[in-house]
């Protein structure tokens, strides 16, 4: 066709050509042309002449073309040229890979013409092999690229585990911005926050007193120090004395400090100042302070305590079982007991203390096993919850987190569906925690949880917590 | 009266604060349970995803984005159902030539550079070792697309299977790990038959462990196109389902879970 869309032989104006002509024109409007017979038979191979990239290809002459094209390219071009006979059309632009036993596959874009009646096709190419060892480049570089991802995988997974499971406390941080880049599970338990609540947080924040430039210029020099003398520092979140010593490294232009924490507890020296304040500490504190038996029995119970509970005097209530004052009762205390005598201490264990006239009080409790004695003492720590929690609320974490959740969740389900479903999950995760708290003792967990033996024996079946037979 | 006043006032806010928080787990395991649910695909967000990979902009990703959310469409049913549907939907763009090769090449890098981010802080399945089993996927050396092997391995990762991924080994290398570790199975993903006469070679290498034999699977698109010959490579089972290859291969999926992504 012309480009105004007459037919260019009809107008007379091309000769009809000799044969040699032909083919020379043919090579040379083109990289590569075979001519099919109807057999789909190779009867010649024309070559371009200023293309040197495909060699010698005279052995091509004679092969079915299913021969030198790739399995893939045959179904191809099967499938396009059954489409092409129907429709009455000729394959404008099909990409077929060559694939011989001396060449390597590479790919030509054809058109593809029917040139006499009897079927006979010819195939028009365009060489696509710079285009094909560029993108062969791309694959290669691709390769490489996802074989350090997955070298890279392995070994973040090794750090990640040690960081989650290792009980040395180890904390990274970001000398230029003073702010924690990551934190051991055991770093995070002597600062008395989760990981992902430290990770990202300024340092200077986590201890009591310590201004940020003051602290980082500390660490630093610590850590190019000869000798280096632990700083001691005060954790604000679990107000323990930590021991703290420095290391200096560089990571991909950035300069890291690695602290290593250790709990200051044997350095506290024993003095009288101590032992007076700590006396002061016991009359005059805001927390409730009382020591009891190893049976739970009161020793001792500061003014504080008195208060809490509406007391008149120490007097009326010495020998008495702290179960008489917590909410649970019993229970209350054997979960007590039992978490103090294995770990050797209970952080913000919530409940309620009975009153004298019959109230209840929401209270904090932190207990410790003084186990270093004949006769082992029960220290616990009692701090009025309610006035705690009223002064968290303005600011409570996670709480954009969790309205989040919600406007994902809103819209995937009816309501009801949501609501029937949220109560199974509150049921499900009580009975579990309940005999978590209970280490496995059903009838304790359904006393905790106020329901009756075989309640939740039902429960426990509902949710595949039991099986059938191990009642 | 005072006493009374706090007696009911304080305990009431604590409640709040607590059910509060406890919502928001509850809401936040709800969501995992949703995650477990079958996701399906949307042909109208489909064609948009799609369009987006095509032209390379990536910063339409984020719009799309929006609108995933909007339709719960989760990362991981992003990488489980459309990463790989729009990758079979490019197979079939190259047959009709509706996209070059070159197009095909680049969409798919694309696709593979997304799957790469949607599942690079996915790490579940290393932290439960009683999870899953542990799997080997080979992708032969001189295989143009990786990104089946890549998917593979990301399914398999969401349900607790711990993944050795091997792309474009040599015999020598799959010798050794094979010796030096025990695997419940393995998977070879082919995508040309041009490396067929290959793969039987490195079903070999991957059975020449004497102390354990190894099952072998093979997968990707040539299990469906060339079924038979596949079959006399000398691999246990030609499938594209993962599940009944795992099945066969007696990996526990009762203790596989799906965790929310």
């Amino acid at each position: 066709m012309t480009t105004d869309g007459r037919p260019l032989m009809s107008a007379g104006r091309i000769p009809i050509l000799a044969p040699e002509m032909l083919t020379e024109v043919i090579g040379s409007a083109c990289d590569i042309a075979l001519l099919i017979s109807p057999s789909e038979k190779v009867d010649s191979v024309v070559l371009n002449p200023q293309h040197r990239f495909f060699g010698q290809l005279a052995g091509w002459e004679g092969l079915p073309l299913a021969d030198i094209l790739s399995p893939e390219s045959v179904r191809k071009f099967n499938m396009r040229r059954a489409d092409s006979k129907a429709k009455g059309v000729p394959i404008l632009g099909i990409e077929l890979n060559h694939a011989d036993v001396a060449m390597w596959a590479h790919p030509v874009r054809y058109s593809v013409h029917q040139i006499a009646e009897d079927g006979t096709l010819l195939m028009l190419g365009r060489d696509l092999r710079l285009v094909a060892e560029v993108q062969q480049q791309l694959v290669t570089a691709q390769l490489a690229l996802e074989r350090d991802y997955e070298a890279q995988r392995e070994t973040d997974t090794r750090y990640r585990v040690l960081m989650e499971v290792s009980r040395d406390a180890v904390v990274l941080i970001s000398a230029s911005t003073g702010r924690i880049v990551d934190v051991s599970q055991g770093a995070a338990n002597l600062l008395g926050g989760t990981r992902g609540e430290l990770t990202g947080a300024p340092l200077a924040q986590e201890f009591d007193g310590r201004r940020r430039g003051e602290l980082l210029e500390g660490l630093t020099n610590l850590a190019s120090a000869e000798r280096k003398t632990p700083m001691e520092l005060s954790a604000r979140r679990s107000s323990r004395r930590l021991l703290v010593t420095a290391t200096m490294f560089r990571a991909a232009g950035e300069r890291i400090l690695l602290c290593q924490l250790e709990a200051a507890t044997t350095a506290v020296a024993r003095s009288d100042d101590l032992t007076e304040g700590l006396t002061q500490l016991y009359h005059e504190g805001v927390d409730g302070i009382v020591f009891a038996d190893a049976d739970g029995n009161l020793r001792a119970a500061n003014e504080a305590f008195l208060n809490l509970t509406d007391t008149a005097s120490f007097a009326a209530i010495r020998g008495r079982s702290l179960a008489d004052f917590l909410a649970r009762g019993e229970v209350d205390l054997r979960l007590l007991m039992d978490n103090v005598r294995r770990t050797g201490q209970l952080k913000f264990y919530a409940t309620r203390l009975n009153t004298d006239f019959s109230g209840q009080v929401a209270v904090e409790l932190s207990a410790t096993w003084l186990n270093d004695r004949p006769d082992p003492v029960l220290v616990l720590v009692v701090r009025d919850a309610s006035r705690a929690e009223a002064m968290r609320r303005s600011t409570l974490p996670g709480q954009d987190e969790g309205s989040g959740n919600v406007m994902e969740l809103v819209g995937s389900s009816p309501l009801k569906d949501i609501v029937a479903e949220t109560t199974d999950v509150i049921e499900k995760m009580c009975i579990e925690t309940a005999l978590e708290l209970t280490r496995n003792n059903r009838v304790a967990a359904a006393d905790l949880l106020g329901l009756s033996r075989q309640s939740l024996y039902v429960k426990l079946r509902k949710f595949g917590l039991i099986n059938r037979d191990d009642d | 009266m005072e006493d009374m006043t706090r007696g009911l006032e304080l305990p009431t806010d604590r409640a709040t604060v607590g059910l509060s928080r406890f919502a928001s787990d509850v809401v936040e395991l709800l969501l995992v349970r949703g995650g477990a649910r079958p996701a399906v695909l949307d042909e109208a967000l489909l064609q948009q995803f799609m369009q987006v990979i095509v032209t390379g902009n990536l910063a339409d990703i984020a719009q799309l984005r929006g609108e995933f959310r909007r339709l719960h469409v989760t990362p991981g049913s992003l990488a489980e159902l459309y990463i790989p549907e729009v990758a079979r939907r490019f197979g079939e763009a190259w047959l009709n030539d509706t996209m070059t090769f070159c197009e095909v090449t680049l969409g798919s890098a694309r696709l593979q550079s997304l799957l790469r981010d949607l599942t690079s802080d996915f790490f579940d399945e290393e932290m439960d070792s009683s999870a899953g089993g542990v799997i080997l996927i080979v992708v032969p050396d001189g295989e143009q697309h990786t990104l089946g092997g890549l998917t593979v391995a990301w399914q398999l990762r969401r349900r607790g299977v711990s993944v050795c991924l091997l792309l474009g080994p040599k015999l020598d290398a799959v010798r050794t790990l094979v010796a030096s570790r025990r695997f419940n199975g393995a998977f070879v993903s082919v995508g040309s038959s041009r490396h067929l006469k290959d793969l039987s070679e490195l079903i070999r290498a991957m059975k020449s462990c004497e102390s354990h034999s190894l099952m072998v699977a093979v997968g990707g698109s040539i299990a469906e196109a060339e079924h038979d010959e596949v079959a006399r490579s000398g691999a246990d089972i030609v499938t594209c389902d993962l599940d009944e290859a795992l099945g066969i291969m007696g990996v526990d999926m009762a203790r596989a879970r799906v965790g929310r992504f």
